[in-house]
């Protein structure tokens, strides 16, 4: 910008401003939401791949009878980690990505309104996630499965570092998700485009408001869960000790008091993505719009009155967890509700059919059985008997393959246009979703007969003669085929990214959202100019303002902010804030753009939790020390 | 249709292999769990026919839109764009519509909702039409029907909980259950009887079973007779049932308690009552006495090797209570917490390799000569 002729038009201003700066270490510092979603999602995507690898080793075990691939020890490391992987590394952190990346285009926000704090949650996940894994270099896997009941998983009884790595890895993944929660509730209260009433706002923004604020609930409850435990294993308190006055039951309330919203944090952003899917190949609005989102928060207010319904077997007396089967049954209603809207909305629209919309429609097929036996384990007495056996392992997988999975491989095709700017081979998406539905039936479906044939779950061998032999072998044969399309999947996303691959248009599907609105993939600073929304469907209403409108446009009355906004002379990244509810343009705010400070603070964080983890206190204090040097950096005034 | 395939599948490959399930929830042998059969079939059929009416609400669309899609290839002129995604350069988007920017932004924001939006402008009246029929699928089919329905099973369920819940019964026979990591503990407190994984159960008496652990969480259950329940440090959980069948009845432990938490069985042998008393007669004996030189040698290799610092004889100097009662070891029909035969090679095994046979077992191995060895089985092959 030296004095010249050559002044720079308004987009390559913005973009400078808005860009990543040069070298690795612009890299590195990025804080843009859509580097961090983009992030969040290819990282989540690797640990799916890990994660069902995992499940392929268990399945092999269990193909035989007394089989021996791997051995006792192995197999419940094994069936740990792939449920730790899966809920922590997987699905939340893949959603999570979704709603960093897309929520703020589709809001017509040009970032995340506390850059760095995203960029942390980031950081601190990947580390959580590394720190998790180092425990197969380490030798010590964490062998309690993912809900880790006490005592096992107390001194006694696991008096080695394994419980350790899972309790201080999940608290800083817990960490994690709390802070990109934080961010979601901010953007989504204060950052939707001029107009865009809090009831115009996307069904898929809704739900990921609505997740981020039942995290903000849940996960406390799990941090305070694994420090008390943490506590009792290094610091010799005894909360969950009966023998000195504690209760294990206690465990069991704090982690299910966070885990049971927790398969709704990850099943209600899920169903966000596919109705966007389903509206944008219906080319309607979505059916009872508006009973979906009421049924979304109506879910998310339900979730946390069911926790109970994983203890019925505990022996809590049967007055209480009748009240619980009712609770559980209750959701069943706005849960129909959405799965009614979604086969209206197809019913009434178009169908312009896409690998995307076949993932929806597996997962209403799948859900559906996943919810009904859902509502079967809800009834107190029939859960007594098929309670932690393989009809609650065939329950869980169709209800998360089916309400988290499936829809999330149908927003990768959906939203990869926006993502990358490349879009994914339909032909290859095709028969990855024949292979994944086919294969994932063929693996869960015979294991809710297992479960009636009396197979508990997390056993790592059986022995013949008690008639599950073929079931168990149809079983493994399912979840190869299911592994086979996954990996036709992820050949598909990395063909997408070949060099000289085609690119995606701006709008491929014809989309209802904003984010449709912008190029593929979206620009630096996301819209050159401000938009003015009047409708849940601002690119299919004539009304709404959108897009390119120039010093030349014919918009010439637009009001002096915006003309600033579009041409930031300041040079600072700038967006508007607008009302709660109304969307009317209240103030600017000025957002930082590279920063290495998160990055400072996740290692510190590590580097603390290092210490505890191995007993030193130096290595500890170091840590601690370099958060508070890291976080007052990061917070001093005038340095970005 | 996958489902079905699946199920199909299933049951080919099970009469194909003739594998009868060995124990099943839906061949109940008490009250109690044909009560919760019978939720379980009532659950089944409702679900069955809500997820068939589903399916073909969610087909309908599907299938037209298929039809449209074979029709329009039939005629020989390519799909429109609306019905073809599959290629990525055929698709437009949407052109640029004139009318959006002429939008007038000062009309006030919530009058302009429009009721209906749609991709394409001339399907708005087809969309107004249909919106009463899509209220009426919501209302019906999202809430009325699943509320009905829930409803019907919510009593259900209240009164099979109510009729199989724990209640004092007048001539219960109360039994102890303590888990052990990784074994069961058994007594019977009215009969001073100790013995370990197997439970003895008169048919047609009412049983109460009072359910304790010594270690982590274990969760009791013999899907035969009824639901299972967790056995939790510091609480007493009760369950009771009242077997009309006589059998050998498996059950394993449910709730995940460490390494070898897979190995972990329990048999319920359900008897008639002159069988019953019988075997309390002879369970309440001491252990029979070794008569050969062989068996007395056996006895103090028993002594000697460490077995009794873990085990008990009841009528020898072995008393700890660590590991499982062997009083009347060989009247037992399985080893090692149900897993094995209860054979003198099984025997064997598990004493020489404890390990092998049960991986994390808390029983280390023990080493003997191979006269010792064969000593030791003579001696505990006479403990009836």
């Amino acid at each position: 910008m030296s004095a010249g002729t050559d002044r720079p038009s308004d987009v390559q201003l913005l973009d400078h401003i808005w860009g990543a700066r040069p070298g690795f270490i612009g890299w590195l510092g990025q804080c843009n939401h859509k580097a961090i979603g983009r992030r969040l999602v290819f990282t989540s995507f690797v640990f799916l791949l890990i994660g069902g690898a995992l499940a392929l080793v268990m399945r092999t075990q269990l193909a035989f009878p007394d089989n021996d691939v791997v051995g006792a020890q192995q197999f419940n490391e094994l069936f740990t980690m792939h449920g730790t992987i899966m809920m922590f590394l997987f699905v939340v952190p893949m959603l999570k990505g979704f709603v960093v990346y897309v929520a703020p285009l589709a809001l017509g926000a040009r970032d995340m309104p506390m850059p760095r704090l995203n960029a942390l949650g980031y950081w601190v996940y990947l580390l959580g996630g590394i720190f998790l894994l180092s425990s197969f270099a380490a030798g010590a896997v964490p062998d309690s499965g993912w809900f880790a009941y006490v005592p096992l998983t107390g001194p006694d009884y696991a008096p080695e570092l394994n419980l350790d790595f899972w309790l201080l890895g999940v608290t800083m993944l817990e960490v994690s998700g709390i802070v990109t929660a934080i961010e979601i509730v901010t953007l989504v209260a204060r950052f939707r485009a001029p107009g865009m009433s809090i009831f115009r706002m996307p069904v898929f923004v809704w739900s990921g408001f609505v997740a981020s604020v039942m995290i903000l609930f849940a996960f406390p409850p799990l941090v305070a869960g694994t420090v008390l435990l943490e506590l009792d294993r290094k610091v010799g308190t005894v909360f969950y000790d009966a023998s000195a006055g504690g209760d294990p039951l206690l465990w069991q309330h704090l982690f299910w008091w966070f885990g049971h919203p927790e398969v709704y944090i990850q099943l209600i952003p899920a169903l966000g993505m596919a109705a966007a899917i389903v509206t944008a190949a219906a080319g309607r609005r979505m059916s009872g719009r508006t009973a979906v989102i009421a049924s979304l928060v109506a879910i998310g207010i339900l979730s946390f009155g069911l926790w109970v319904h994983h203890m019925y077997a505990t022996g809590i007396p049967l007055l209480a967890t009748s009240l619980f089967t009712a609770a559980s049954f209750m959701i069943a209603i706005p849960s129909g509700v959405i799965v009614m809207s979604f086969i209206g909305t197809l019913w009434w629209g178009r169908i312009r059919w896409s690998s995307s919309v076949l993932y929806v429609v597996g997962f209403v097929f799948v859900f559906v059985a996943g919810g009904i036996t859902g509502v079967m384990v809800a009834m107190v007495p029939f859960d007594w008997q098929v309670h932690d056996t393989y009809f609650i392992v065939a329950h869980l997988h169709y209800v998360l393959v089916g309400g988290s999975l499936f829809p999330i491989l149908g927003a990768l095709h959906h939203w990869m246009p926006k993502l990358t700017g490349r879009i994914m081979s339909e032909k290859l998406g095709g028969w990855a979703f024949a292979l994944n539905f086919l294969g994932f039936n063929l693996a869960f479906f015979p294991q809710h007969a297992l479960g009636m044939f009396g197979m508990p779950r997390r056993v790592w061998t059986y022995e013949e003669g008690l008639g599950w032999d073929g079931l168990n072998l149809l079983s493994t044969a399912g979840s190869y085929v299911m592994g086979l399309g996954m990996l036709i999947f992820t050949v598909a996303l990395v063909l997408a990214h070949r060099p000289g691959a085609p690119t995606a248009p701006a709008d491929p599907w014809g989309g209802d959202t904003l984010e449709w609105a912008t190029g593929s993939p979206a620009p630096n600073y996301n819209f050159r100019s401000t938009m003015q929304v009047y409708s849940p469907e601002p690119l299919w209403d004539d009304r709404s303002v959108l897009g390119d409108h120039g010093p030349d446009g014919p918009d010439p009355d637009r009001p002096d902010w915006q003309r600033r906004l579009e041409r930031p002379e300041t040079g600072v990244r700038q967006m508007v804030a607008t009302t709660g509810l109304d969307a009317e343009p209240d103030h600017i705010v000025t957002l930082p753009g590279h920063s290495l400070h998160p990055l400072w603070v996740s290692i510190a964080l590590a580097v603390a939790l290092v210490g505890v983890l191995i007993d030193s206190v130096p290595l500890g204090v170091f840590g601690l020390v370099g958060m508070i040097a890291s976080a007052a950096a990061w917070l001093w005034p005038g340095v970005e | 249709m996958t489902r079905r395939l699946a199920l199909l599948s299933a049951l080919l490959v099970l009469t194909g292999c003739g594998l009868e399930p060995r124990d099943r929830i839906t061949d109940p042998a008490s009250p109690q769990a044909s009560d919760i059969d019978g939720l379980w079939t009532l659950s089944l059929w409702l679900g069955v026919a809500v997820w068939i009416i589903v399916m073909g609400l969610l087909a309908v669309p599907l299938l037209r839109s298929w039809r449209q899609r074979r029709d329009a290839s039939d005629r020989g002129r390519p799909a429109s764009s609306d019905d073809d995604h599959l290629d990525v350069e055929v698709v437009c988007p949407p052109p640029a519509d004139e009318a959006r920017t002429r939008a007038d932004a000062t009309a006030p924001a919530a009058e302009l909702d429009e009721p209906l939006a749609v991709a394409d402008p001339h399907e708005h009246d087809d969309a107004q039409r249909d919106a009463l029929a899509r209220s009426r699928l919501l209302w019906l089919g999202g809430i009325v029907v699943p509320a009905a329905i829930l409803l019907l099973l919510l009593i259900a369920s209240g009164q099979v909980g109510s009729s199989t819940a724990h209640v004092e019964r007048d001539g219960e026979l109360e039994i102890d259950v303590i888990g052990h990591m990784f074994w069961w503990e058994v007594h019977y407190p009215e009969l001073d009887i100790t013995t370990a994984n197997e439970i003895h159960v008169p048919v047609d008496r009412p049983v109460r079973l009072n359910l304790t652990t010594e270690d982590v969480i274990h969760s009791f259950w013999i899907p035969r007779v009824h639901g299972k329940i967790d056995m939790i440090p510091g609480r007493e959980n009760l369950l009771t049932f009242e077997p009309t069948e006589t059998g050998r009845f498996r059950g394993q432990c449910a709730e995940y308690c460490g390494i070898a938490h897979a190995q972990m069985v329990a048999f319920l042998e359900v008897q008639e009552a002159d069988e019953f008393d019988a075997w309390v007669e002879q369970q309440q004996a001491d252990a029979a006495e070794p008569q050969t030189d062989q068996e007395v040698e056996g006895q103090r290799v028993f002594i000697e090797a460490g077995c009794a610092a873990c085990h008990a004889v009841q009528g020898t100097d072995a008393v700890a209570g660590v590991g499982p009662d062997l009083t009347h070891l060989a009247s037992r029909g399985s080893l090692a917490a149900g897993i094995r035969p209860n054979t003198r090679d099984d025997l064997q095994e598990l004493i020489v390799d404890p390990w092998g046979v049960k991986p994390g077992n808390p029983m280390p191995p023990t080493t003997l000569e191979p006269d010792e060895l064969e000593a030791l089985l003579d001696y505990l092959e006479v403990l009836e």
